[in-house]
């Protein structure tokens, strides 16, 4: 602006004679519309106030509607529930109390005592109680109290007299609460039986729902036509509902200002109120009027207002009078002063935005003459700023490059182009740098180019990364190709192992399913993991009802002590156990013995991932082995059998002799005796000396004192030789006796006696046999036959290593059988004289069918067979000291077995 | 898996192991110093009611749990059968002939105590020890709702509801189960004219054999399971009225554990006392209290 037109303005303005009064009309209706906009506010806030609060009413009647819509649910649910229902049914069908419907009366109990846990607000009951009566009025359940007569039932009142299938929704104020009680019918068969009743304490719940956005301000309460029906916040008049004007139809909202107590005064309030939908209450909200809108009236406000304004105008003309040409001249200095302070300012603002650009800026005229450039540039061609003002190009750069630049301006500054980018190779001090450079052209304001602005960047690090970059990806894209032809070749092997893996899992499927043993997987769970088809045909149990179940409850015929008791020692060990002659019961009821063998499962780092249990049918190796058993035994008894003849037979012998000598002998006393009773049959006849004398040659001839010195000596004789005789059967049947295969218990000592007996005539030339039997040996439990088995076995050797000792020799060898107690059982020690075990074949003697004997003097089958017996069936040990020349000691033990 | 979480279910699994393979067939049942010194207290049991719910859980279950936390010793529940329930606890396998009891070869003994809803029955007692009872019960007639048989009109008096409960059986089929307390030869059925059946499922399944198959006419349940029945079918069934005395349930101990059951006698004693037992009871048949206020007023 210039100075010639500001005078002419402010004359204009400060002319007296138009200003003055068009300012003070001005200032009038500025005045008036403030004030009236003032006042208008003041009645619009009074509006908006009656609204929020008539919005806060509403909001209350549309939760206290909803939350009765809520309970009408409630009701409705109830009514319709199973347990209800059941109650109704079971009573039609005739069920007693006693029998059966009381369970659906407590079920109904619970279920509404339940009903009134859960139905809460603010985290109070909702309801007080809840019943179901039937139609008589009867209380057949409550949720809080036993069972009422029709008579005395507090529901009663409530019940319908006529029209029972309609729901009541009514206030109860004779209760000591005031209350809403809710009915429901309860129907079955399209019939109504009963009804279902529920209170709901009016004080206690509904505060909870509504809440004052002011409390101690807004006051609320509910209201039932001119009755109160409950407070909700504050402390109502209850005659105030009745003076309420009722308000026209379809108004969801009514207000009223009413006159009401107040701390002791009569103050004028507002009272707002909206009804409850779907029930006869009402939310009826009553606040002072004072408090709402302040106690100062609003049009005294605004007049106050205007008056303080007016004589605020007048001040402000007076003072602008004075000081109006004061200001103009101030004005005109200030303008001066402002716009050289603008064109340094624009100057230096110039020169940090050319700065603070990144790169070298500068600003050419239209002769393409530098008029100045940024800092960067300056130290690019090392002048000052001003020494790079009015310089050319040619005066700064190369020729080759000044040049380029020179037709580039000129592309620009005739006019050809508005903007123009290149790319150049600039000399610096740091070598030739790659710069980008802008220009852009500058017009006055009349669109005529006066010159341009360039920007010149560095790109020489960018050109190198692009560069770099290129490299890069191109050696990417090549390590790309190379890594998706292994990937493939990877994929092509992996998919060739997953075949192979698949074939070999089929594969070892089809060997499971192949083999013939039992096969069991049990997995760390407990639960079945693998059931082979021999184990479905042993146990006649599918695999599809074995596996995922735990094994300990599979319905298995077995001994499962034995098998549980090795599940769990091979998963503490982590070795295999083996169980030989399990009892289980074969598909066909009979009994059947299995080898099983438990193996640990284990992982690649030693973990335990279950238990394989492998069992092998051994019932028909058992009948073979009892075979071979007692096909052992009879061989040694085969082989016993000419020692034990003759040792029957020398007794046998001696007694017929005997026998033979007391039958000649009673022949000739029954003689004497014949003599003895012809005398005594002819008494006449006299006994005289002459048939003394016979009786004495008599029984010369008979030598009657050899006879009767030697007669009862042959009856002793006799009998000597019975006895012998009968230990000697009795000895053999006690051996031979095939057992019945069940353990008992023994006296070792007599079986060791009957060993020695029966095998007497094997030791008895070579050797003899001395014993050292413990008397307070307890009994022992194990198999009787098998244990004579083991003794006879190692007598027999022991007496046939003596025979091999002593042949050729006078002198007989000794055979000594000890028996004692010991830890945890019994010790048998039976010694020999024999030649002992030579020291190459110790290793082997419980070897089957290994024996140093002689051919047909021993099968290999006699310490094979007591190794099995001891230690397999009895858990017991077997060994031996040896010594050459000297004999062999073997020794037993056996644990008690209780 | 974490480690601990592994290691501790291999213990869990040996542990069982352990535990079962703790009883040796053909062996003698156990009394207190066996059960204590093998760690374990070994529970017989038969799905049944709520006694045992068969999901790991019943008021038998939790209270041999607690019993075998106050021996100090591990639970292992064994799951057995109605036809290998006494032998697996007695070791001896057994006949019935009415209230008699003829013994047969041995078994092998599976576990230390059963506890499955069992009634006191004479010819049960003659196999086994009871413990102080720990349930009441009654068997009742149950019909099918759509019968025309209408259920009795209660006497006051007990037997007098029997006799005119016994007076609806005639021509019905009614479903029975030998060796339970609902064994025909227990109520003298010849009588009545009624067409015993044996059912061969599970107590469990009287009611649905009833309801949904339609296979009989009537069942006999115990007390205990007609509620559950009452509970689960609703408006199918009706109870006609009873066919025996009221009767006990209790624990049932091998004669070769008399200290295994005292000892049972005095927790369940100090159990009652506590008030523990009634809030299981609670749980699992809260109605029960009600309807046998003599029992547990005890």
């Amino acid at each position: 602006m210039n100075a010639t037109g500001f005078e002419q303005r402010a004359a204009t303005f400060l002319r007296p004679r138009l200003l003055l009064p068009a300012a003070g009309l001005l200032l009038s209706c500025l005045i008036l519309a403030m004030l009236w906009s003032a006042h208008a506010s003041s009645v619009a806030r009074e509006r908006e106030v009656t609204l929020r609060m008539e919005e806060d009413v509403r909001g209350a009647a549309a939760t206290l509607g909803y939350f009765f819509y809520e309970r009408d649910n409630d009701m409705r649910i109830a009514s319709d529930n199973r347990q209800l229902l059941t109650y109704f049914e079971n009573k039609a069908l005739g069920m007693s109390e006693e029998y059966g419907l009381l369970a659906s009366r407590l079920s109904i109990e619970e279920h509404l005592a339940k009903l009134v846990q859960d139905r809460r607000v603010g985290g109070e009951p909702i309801y007080s109680a809840l019943a179901l009566v039937d139609r008589e009025g009867a209380v057949i359940g409550e949720s809080r109290a036993g069972p009422h007569t029709a008579k005395e039932s507090p529901w009663r009142k409530f019940l319908p007299e006529s029209e029972p299938h309609k729901p009541l929704f009514a206030v109860d104020y004779e209760a000591q609460q005031p209350g809403i009680v809710l009915r429901q019918p309860v129907n079955l068969g399209g019939q109504v039986v009963g009804h279902i009743l529920a209170r709901i304490p009016l004080e206690r719940v509904l505060p909870l729902l509504v809440r004052s956005p002011e409390a101690g301000v807004h006051l609320y309460c509910v209201t039932e036509g001119p009755r109160l029906a409950a407070t909700l916040h504050g402390v109502f008049d209850p005659a105030l509902p009745g003076r309420l004007v009722e308000p026209g139809p379809g108004r969801p909202v009514s207000s009223q200002r009413v006159r009401a107590m107040d701390d002791g005064e009569k103050a004028e309030h507002l009272a707002i109120w909206a009804s409850v939908p779907q029930t006869p209450l009402r939310v009826l909200s009553l606040v002072n009027v004072r408090e709402l809108l302040g106690a100062v009236s609003p049009w005294l406000i605004t007049g106050v207002s205007a008056l303080l304004c007016a004589f605020t105008l007048a001040a402000l003309w007076l003072a602008w009078r004075a000081n109006s040409a004061q200001l103009v001249l101030g004005a005109r200095l200030e303008e001066k002063t402002q716009a050289e302070r603008t064109i340094r300012q624009k100057a230096s603002e110039l020169e940090q935005l050319l700065d603070s650009l990144p790169g070298d800026a500068f600003f050419k005229d239209a002769k393409g003459r530098y008029i100045t450039g940024n800092a960067s540039l300056c130290a690019l061609v090392g002048l000052t700023r001003e020494e790079l003002s009015g310089k050319t190009d040619h005066e700064l750069f190369p020729a080759g490059l000044a040049d380029k630049y020179v037709a580039d301006d000129a592309r620009i500054l005739e006019g050809g182009l508005e903007r123009l980018e290149t790319e150049d190779q600039v000399p610096s001090l740091q070598g030739l740098r790659d710069v980008l450079t802008r220009k852009v052209a500058v017009h006055n304001a009349e669109g005529a180019v006066i010159g341009l602005i360039g920007l010149g960047y560095d790109i020489t690090e960018k050109k190198r990364v692009e560069r770099e970059l290129q490299a890069a990806y191109a050696e990417m894209e090549r390590r790309v190709e190379q890594r998706t032809e292994q990937l493939a070749y990877a994929n092509t092997l992996l998919q060739t192992e997953i075949a192979e893996r698949k074939q070999a899992h089929r594969e070892a499927n089809l060997v499971l399913s192949a083999v013939s043993a039992l096969l069991v997987g049990v997995d760390m769970q407990g639960r079945v993991s693998k059931w082979n088809q021999a184990a479905s045909e042993i146990f006649q149990l599918a695999e599809e009802d074995s596996l995922g179940r735990e094994f300990a409850s599979l319905p298995l015929p077995w001994e499962w002590d034995r098998v549980l008791e090795g599940l769990a020692q091979c998963s503490l060990e982590r070795q295999t156990v083996k169980i030989n002659n399990l009892w289980y019961e074969r598909a066909d009821g009979k009994e059947g013995f299995l080898f099983v063998g438990l193996s640990p499962i284990l992982d690649e780092g030693g973990g335990l991932k279950g238990v394989l249990v492998l069992g092998t049918d051994i019932t028909d190796f058992k009948v073979l082995e009892a075979q071979l058993s007692q096909a052992q035994k009879l061989e040694s008894i085969g082989q016993l059998a000419a020692g034990i003849a003759h040792e029957i037979n020398t007794p046998t012998q001696y007694v017929g002799d005997t026998i033979s000598f007391l039958r000649d002998a009673n022949a000739d006393i029954l003689a004497v005796m014949d003599r003895v009773a012809e005398l005594a049959a002819t008494p006449d006849a006299g006994c005289g000396a002459e048939a003394l004398q016979d009786l004495a040659d008599k029984l010369e001839d008979i030598e009657y004192p050899f006879l009767r010195e030697e007669m009862p000596l042959s009856f002793s004789r006799a009998k000597d030789g019975i006895q012998r005789v009968s230990g000697i059967v009795r000895a053999m049947r006690s051996f031979s006796h095939p057992g019945q295969g069940e353990k008992k218990g023994v006296d070792l000592n007599e079986a060791l006696m009957n060993t020695i007996t029966v095998s007497r005539n094997e030791w008895k030339y070579v050797a003899d046999m001395e014993t050292d039997l413990d008397p307070q040996l307890p009994q022992v439990i194990c198999l009787p036959a098998e244990m004579n088995q083991v003794f006879l076995n190692i007598v027999v050797n022991a007496a046939h290593a003596v025979e091999e000792a002593v042949r050729g020799t006078a002198r007989k060898g000794v055979i000594r059988i000890a028996t004692a107690q010991e830890e945890g059982g019994v010790r048998i020690s039976i010694s020999d004289t024999g030649a002992g075990i030579p020291e190459a074949v110790r290793g082997k003697i419980f070897d089957p069918f290994f024996t140093t004997k002689e051919v047909g003097k021993g099968t290999g089958q006699g310490l094979t067979l007591a190794y099995d017996i001891v230690v397999n069936k009895h858990g017991g040990s077997i060994s031996f000291d040896t010594e050459h020349g000297r004999g062999t000691t073997f020794h037993i033990h056996l644990p008690l077995g209780w | 898996m974490p480690a601990t979480v592994k290691r501790a279910r291999t213990a869990l699994v040996l542990c069982l192991a352990l535990a079962l393979c703790g009883s040796a067939a053909f062996a003698s049942p156990r009394d207190l110093a066996e059960v204590k010194s093998s760690g374990v207290l070994r529970h017989l049991g038969i799905a049944y009611a709520n006694f045992i719910t068969g999901q790991g859980d019943g008021l038998d279950v939790d209270l041999m749990r607690l019993f075998a936390r106050h021996l100090g010793v591990h639970y292992v529940y064994v799951p057995t059968d109605w036809d290998t329930l006494f032998p697996d606890l007695t070791g001896r396998k057994h006949r019935t002939k009415g209230a008699d009891v003829e013994l047969l070869g041995e078994a092998p003994v599976k576990g230390d105590v059963i506890a499955s809803g069992l009634t006191v029955l004479p010819w049960r007692q003659k196999l086994v020890d009871f413990s102080r009872p720990t349930f009441p019960t009654q068997v009742w007639l149950v019909v099918k709702a759509e019968s025309k048989v209408t259920p009795i009109a209660p006497s006051g008096d007990i037997k007098k509801d029997i006799d005119l409960t016994r007076g609806k059986l005639r021509g019905l089929s009614l479903l029975c189960k030998s060796g339970t307390c609902l064994d025909p030869a227990l109520f003298n059925l010849e009588p009545t004219g009624a067409k015993p059946r044996l059912f061969p499922g599970s107590l469990n399944d009287l009611a649905p054999a009833l309801i949904l198959k339609g296979e009989t006419d009537a069942t006999l349940l115990d007390v205990p399971d007609a509620l559950v029945a009452l509970q689960k079918y609703p408006g199918k069934i009706k109870i006609i009225g009873p066919m025996s005395d009221t009767q006990d349930m209790a624990v049932a101990f091998a004669k070769q554990s008399p200290r295994l059951r005292e000892e049972f006698d005095r927790f369940f004693a100090a159990l009652q006392q506590s008030g523990e037992y009634d809030r299981m009871i609670k749980r699992y048949y809260p109605f029960v209290t009600t309807y046998f206020p003599k029992y547990f007023s005890k």
